[in-house]
């Protein structure tokens, strides 16, 4: 019996298994043309049982397994026809043919295009297409940079990828700016880059490719449209300043550029005196093209700077620059930048200084007016090989500084309370600076290496003269100096294997110094010239492992230090190791840590034993000691990011110690502030830590990014002669916001805080800043883009005394195809002061800034 | 009689050109193909190029974006050029000839032409697992094809089985796939509806290969954990016989008969085996 019902039972699921329908069929068209690719579903209650596609002769077989859906549709789909269907009782087995007429229809697709891949990555370079990440009110370059995450591009135009100012700025892969880059990125329009990409471990030299690198360089990728034909902009504007000394105020410029393969020229003219415009433009943000000698660097400006926010009361700027690259072939190019610089400005500055007399303190407090004038023009050329077994540059730049300063200042003092005294101050000088660089490096087809690099400069200050008219009582300073350096070394070098190689460095340093000063009051004269040489030899050694993971390149340079000065004859023998180790986990994790070991000595500015007037109160005399003063530097960072979930985070943790041999101790004497030297150890210590963190959500055109930062340390001061030990903390955070939350609105809101605290001798002092801004777009139609923004910052002066101080703006903005119209509303409630408080060890300075007053300026921007 | 012979010489290109069309689109899709692999150092990197699927009444061609460019007389798209010169993607006409697939590649210095015969990918529905992608409804779908793991998510909005690559038959047009852990995955990133005709020109330069024997060499060549680091010394090219050399000194590269000479490529992330 059991038998039998086993039998039925296997009998029931044979019965079940094979409870199958077969269904075949043709479909054809009108014309009973066969039609090929027909999708036929079988479907129950919206789920598809089975489903194929029409052969070639418009003949199809499915089936359909499960037995118990009975009622079912079947369905014939094909895009270039009508979709036929029946619905049909399936029987629980069997075959059934079902053909199908179907009829023509016209192909109504919903035609898609998404947006191109915002970020693409490939090794080491990020690409991000620049129009993904664009808001509505961004017209140049530099608005659209500004957008990508961990990039951040601050006042003065510098850009810098999660906190680390960028290396290089490219163009096409051709470096024609140098530092000066802020010419086209502030003067192209944002619709001409197509990518602008990120290259991480960067190396300018394909030479060095493969070794570890902390640089950061862009490269922008034009659109089609901006090559091969010349375009740019130019500039007008006029407005009006409100108790202005200039109350007309313009702008006029004038920009063009023209990109191909083998050639790249940028020219622009511009002029104003609207607040930094057209000198902003020729900022260098490698700082290569500054100029300054052993005089200007002992009789500076009067002028205390730029205030922090808002803009000089007054100032005119002009200026020229032509550039251009040819690329020669592929590795080689020639090079042009040019440019000239006229800056004229003049603020007003109420600054009080408290300085620590041993016991008491003096404060002096100090109204000037600034007014600065300088013409610097510059001229550069350059060529280079850039090859990967090769490289050869060379490059000869000519500049100049004519710098003329008035600094009349009044000032008092709580020595003499009641009292103010107006003290004239004018400085006038002349720098001219000429330098070579040539460097060249062959990797020989063996394994052999060779290296020569020749640094050759001059600079002179042919007259530096400084005035001082004191209550009438009237007392001067005149300085010249002239410098010639040459440093030039060899290296040479052999790979052992594939991961390790050996080289060594050999390098001769000399440079003749003269400097002569002459302070008329008390016809102290310092004239002394001599010479500095510095031959040294580098070991050093590159290992990277097997698997690319672990870079590491660690030099030991021993140099000899000679200082041969009149009959001065100085000798010291120092040794200044260095390591640099990198861990990459993958191209997007990395730590690094860098540690250093660096003496370095005095030089003929310590022998300058004589006074100097360096300001109308302060007198300055060198100790006459050749002073050293070694420090051991490390550094330990993490640079981590999710590209394409749009997340950067960077950490670092530094510290610092500092040793000299020399201290310098200040003496006040009444309101006159001078210097003396103690010949002992010192020591300074500091220590810090960075985080970073930037994400950006491209749907919604926003990022946010937020920075933080603490450091402690402390450094020995000396007054009258008694040394103080003097411990500082500071903290520092910060965070930023853009977001867009609904199509017509932009909001951007900043805020950074910082706190300082200083300790010594029983005095322990805190100051505090919280600085916050934000701006509100708004589009009522697409072409238009009104924005208000605003900055406030509360400082703390005194312990008790804080100010709080806010300046708003407006602007209207209608951005046409070829045009953009622009009317900015400055300073709206006509905030004319800037107040701040700094430390410097036992003194403190607390600055009150003259502002611009209340502007309107209408901007017309035509693209050409 | 020089009319005469220029209006034959005209008639005879049309007739030539005409007979290498083999059908003509009606739609076209153009898919972002990515490939998650390592460069020559071992870091982790992204590599993307477009593939375009054209869709015509019984052939479907999947060409390289720059192919696709060439059809449409436009010029190509030079930093595609590089993507595709490292991605090695096939050219594709699937039903041609009739219910075969046709494979063309050059893995330098030679070219390949494989026929087999069309083979139906056996889909699993997830009617239930449903997503908007780009603005279309979509369904997963799972198989196991050429001996990996796809997942497909398709629409059946337009009613068409044809996909990137040689992923098709399911009942809807794919809109996105990948195989395990995303190595390899396709994404729509526009269709668009226009008329190209869908080319095939017969060349006996190609050499005929079983589609087996291609794969197997391609991924022979190309998986060898040194080709990354050094791909001229696997794709030696003879020079002397080369017809064509393009030198692109912006971009530091060398075209030889329209092939880049990578001096440095990335792993190669084989689509099937």
């Amino acid at each position: 019996m059991k038998r039998y019902f086993g039998i039925l039972i296997l009998l029931a699921f044979y019965a079940v298994s094979h409870a199958q329908v077969n269904m075949t069929g043709k479909v054809v068209d009108i014309h009973h043309k066969p039609i090929v690719d027909v999708i036929v579903k079988v479907v129950f209650e919206g789920h598809t049982l089975a489903f194929t596609t029409t052969t070639a002769d418009g003949k199809y077989s499915l089936e359909v397994k499960d037995q118990k859906q009975k009622n079912v549709s079947l369905s014939f789909s094909h895009i270039s026809f009508e979709t036929g269907s029946k619905n049909l009782v399936l029987p629980r087995k069997g075959n059934l043919e079902i053909n199908m007429v179907l009829s023509g229809k016209n192909i109504s697709l919903k035609e898609v295009k998404v947006r191109a891949t915002p970020l693409r990555q490939s090794g080491d370079t990020l690409s991000f297409n620049l129009a993904s990440f664009l808001g509505k009110n961004d017209v140049t370059l530099e608005d659209g940079i500004k957008r990508l995450p961990g990039i951040d591009v601050n006042e003065n135009g510098q850009i810098s990828y999660m906190g680390k100012p960028i290396a290089q700025f490219n163009i096409e892969n051709l470096n024609l700016l140098n530092g000066k880059y802020s010419l086209v990125t502030r003067n192209m329009t944002a619709d001409n880059a197509k990518l602008v990409q990120l290259v991480r471990n960067y190396h300018s030299r394909k030479v060095d490719e493969g070794k570890p690198s902390d640089q950061v360089a862009m490269n922008i990728k034009l659109a089609d449209k901006a090559k091969f034909r010349p375009f740019g902009s130019e500039d007008a504007g006029i407005g009006y300043m409100q108790e202005g000394k200039d109350e007309l105020q313009a702008l006029l410029g004038l920009t063009g550029m023209l990109f191909t393969d083998k050639f790249q020229v940028l020219g622009t003219v511009k002029t104003g005196n609207y607040k930094d415009y057209a000198i902003s433009d020729l900022n260098d943000h490698f700082g290569r093209s500054d100029i300054s000698s052993l005089a200007t660097s002992l009789f500076g400006r009067f002028g205390s700077g730029r205030p922090p926010h808002g803009d000089y009361e007054y100032q005119r700027n002009a200026v020229i620059s032509l550039n251009g690259i040819e690329k020669v072939d592929s590795c080689t190019t020639i090079k042009v930048n040019s440019d000239y610089e006229y800056h004229h400005t003049l603020n007003d500055v109420n600054q009080r200084t408290t300085y620590f007399n041993g016991s008491d303190y003096v404060t002096v407090a100090e109204s000037s007016t600034p007014l600065t004038t300088y013409h610097k023009p510059n001229i550069m050329l350059g060529y280079e090989i850039n090859k990967k077994n090769l490289y050869l540059e060379n490059t000869f730049t000519v500049n100049a500084l004519f710098d003329r300063d008035n600094g009349d200042i009044q000032f008092s003092s709580n020595l003499a309370s009641g009292s103010r005294y107006n003290v004239e101050q004018r400085r006038k000088s002349t720098t001219v600076g000429i330098k070579n660089h040539f460097n060249f490096f062959k990797r020989t087809e063996g394994k052999g290496l060779g290296e020569l690099v020749s640094d050759i400069s001059f600079n002179t200050t042919p007259k530096l003269n400084l005035f001082f008219n004191n209550a009438g009582k009237t007392y001067g300073q005149t300085a010249q100096s002239t410098s010639f350096t040459t440093n030039t070394s060899t290296t040479m070098g052999y790979n052992i294997g594939p991961n390790v190689e050996l080289s060594v460095t050999l390098s001769a340093y000399a440079s003749y110094d003269y400097v002569e000063t002459n302070r008329i009051m008390t016809k102290e004269v310092n004239q002394i010239d001599g010479w500095k040489i510095i031959p040294s030899i580098a070991p050093w050694v590159y290992f990277k492992s097997k698997n690319k993971k672990i870079n590491s390149i660690f030099s030991m340079p021993l140099e000899l230090k000679k200082l041969l000065y009149g009959k001065y004859d100085y000798s010291k023998l120092t040794l200044n190791p260095w390591l640099k180790l990198e861990y990459l986990q993958n191209t997007n994790n990395k730590f690094s840590i860098n540690s250093s070991y660096n003496t370095i000595i005095g030089d003929l500015m310590s022998l300058l034993t004589d006074s100097m007037q360096t300001n109308y109160r302060s007198v300055y005399a060198a100790s006459g000691i050749i002073g050293e003063s070694s420090t051991w530097k490390s550094t330990v960072s993490w640079d981590l990011s999710f590209p394409f979930q749009y997340i950067s985070f960077y950490a670092e943790f530094s510290h610092d110690e500092t040793q000299r041999n020399t201290l310098a101790s200040q003496n006040i004497n009444g309101t006159n502030v001078s210097n003396s030297f103690l010949l002992t150890d010192n020591k300074a210590r500091s220590t810090g830590v960075k985080l970073s963190v930037c994400k950006n959500i491209p749907v919604l055109v926003s990022k946010f990014t937020i920075d933080a930062g603490y450091g402690f340390g402390n450094v020995i001061q000396a007054v009258k002669a008694e040394q103080i030990k003097v411990k500082n903390n500071n903290l520092n955070l910060g965070g930023k916001m853009e977001i867009t939350p609904l199509e017509w609105i932009e909001l951007r809101y900043n805020i950074s805080y910082t706190k300082n605290r200083t300790r010594y001798d029983g005095y322990n002092s805190t100051i505090e800043s919280l600085f916050h801004s934000g701006s509100i777009h708004l589009f009522p139609v697409k072409l238009i883009d009104i924005t208000i923004d605003y900055d406030h910052t509360r400082q703390q002066i005194s312990e008790d005394i804080y100010k709080n101080m806010s300046l708003f703006n407006a602007s209207v903005q209608y951005k046409l195809k070829k045009c953009v119209l622009k009317l900015e509303l400055s300073n709206l409630f006509n905030q004319r002061s800037y107040s701040y408080t700094v430390f410097d060890g036992i003194n403190t300075y607390s600055y009150d800034y003259g502002l611009c007053g209340r502007t309107a300026m209408m901007k017309a921007t035509f693209k050409l | 009689m020089r009319k005469l012979l220029f209006f034959i010489g005209i008639m005879i290109s049309c007739v030539a050109m005409a007979q290498d069309a083999v059908d003509t689109s009606s739609f076209t899709i153009v898919y972002d193909y990515k490939v998650k692999t390592l460069d020559d150092l071992g870091a982790s990197v992204t590599d993307t190029m477009k593939v375009v699927t054209l869709v015509g009444s019984h052939v479907t061609n999947s060409i390289p974006y720059n192919n696709y460019l060439k059809y449409k007389k436009n010029y190509p798209d030079a930093d595609e050029s590089y993507f595709e010169a490292i991605m090695h993607y096939p050219t594709i006409w699937m039903n041609y000839p009739s219910n075969y697939v046709t494979v063309r590649e050059t893995i330098i210095p030679n070219m390949f032409e494989s026929k087999e015969k069309k083979e139906a990918i056996k889909w699993i529905l997830h009617d239930d697992d449903t997503i908007t992608i780009q603005g279309f409804f979509c369904k997963k779908a799972t198989t196991i094809y050429a001996k990996k793991e796809w997942t497909a998510y398709y629409t059946e909005e337009i009613p068409s089985s044809v996909g990137p690559w040689k992923l098709s038959g399911l009942p809807g047009v794919i809109v996105k796939a990948f195989d395990k852990d995303c190595v390899n995955s396709f994404k729509i990133k526009e269709l668009l509806q226009e008329v190209i005709p869908i080319i095939y020109e017969p060349n006996s330069t190609y050499n005929e290969v079983q589609n087996k024997k291609l794969v197997d060499y391609r991924n022979k060549i190309y998986c060898n954990i040194q080709y990354a680091k050094k791909p001229l010394y696997y794709t030696s090219y003879d020079l002397s016989k080369a017809k064509t050399v393009d030198i692109i000194k912006s971009k530091n590269q060398i075209w030889v008969d329209g092939n880049l000479m990578l001096e440095k490529s990335h792993v190669f992330q084989p689509l099937e085996y």
